[in-house]
């Protein structure tokens, strides 16, 4: 899935900030501002492929048959979640990226600001890896319907 | 041009708190549901222009007032945003999933 690749791969971006602030330097400074460059425009690539899978393919295939399984939950409460809440996750990227844009070395010396950059970028690898795992919930009910119609 | 990181912490925060509304408010509420499709071809893709709309509109206002700012503050504000957004989106389809 493209876009379970592109948007893990944002996750990962912004674990590499987090991880990058946490041990300030001008040079790890330099490189988280260039992780959530990269991670920014991932989560919104992810946005546009996500969104095509979800409006084609999710639609047409994937969602009658969950439907019609033993785990209608897995779309009416999971993926009615996760369609919402990823919608969060751009914009905590965006701000994130923005906080060390603005702030660039001078977060060397503004620890409040540093560790603020760390949170949103904690909050974008929790939601981020939180689709992931809805992800897997919304196939596994989808692998449950499918097993149910063969063994009928 | 460097982004003015309170402004965008504002944005971001209203915006969060506007997805969740909207999440929940278009189950409820047929015509909203409608109104989002009928501009977007599908209610999620309406939420998706909406919430980037709305972003850039507070962004560009919040932008303009200037008052002495706690990012840290924000940060929080922010993320706990998401949690409740989070939780109050995952609350409404469990319950409307089992009162049908």
């Amino acid at each position: 899935m493209t876009h379970a690749a592109l948007g893990e791969i944002g996750a990962l971006a912004f674990l590499w900030v987090a991880v990058e602030l946490l041990s300030p330097s001008e040079s790890h400074i330099r490189r988280a501002g260039i992780a959530a460059s990269v991670g920014v425009v991932l989560l919104f690539l992810a946005w546009i492929a996500g969104g095509y899978y979800y409006l084609t393919d999710y639609q047409a295939l994937v969602k009658p048959v969950i439907k019609a399984g033993p785990y209608p939950w897995a779309h009416a409460v999971i993926t009615e979640t996760k369609e919402h809440v990823f919608l969060f996750i751009p914009f905590l990227a965006i701000a994130a990226w923005s906080i060390i844009r603005e702030r660039g070395i001078t977060l060397l010396g503004d620890r409040k600001a540093r560790i603020a950059a760390v949170v949103l970028a904690g909050f974008v690898v929790l939601f981020a890896f939180s689709m992931a795992g809805m992800g897997f919930i919304i196939s596994s009910g989808m692998r449950g319907a499918l097993e149910a119609q063969q063994s009928l | 041009m460097k982004p003015d990181a309170p402004a965008v912490l504002k944005a971001a925060t209203i915006t969060t708190w506007l997805i969740a509304a909207m999440a929940i408010g278009a189950e409820i509420s047929g015509t909203l549901k409608a109104l989002l499709a009928s501009f977007a071809g599908h209610h999620w893709t309406g939420k998706s222009i909406v919430s980037l709309f709305v972003f850039v509109i507070l962004y560009t206002v919040f932008r303009r007032i200037k008052r002495p700012d706690n990012l840290l503050s924000g940060a929080i504000i922010l993320a706990l945003s998401g949690i409740l957004g989070g939780v109050a989106i995952f609350g409404f389809f469990v319950a409307h999933f089992l009162l049908g």
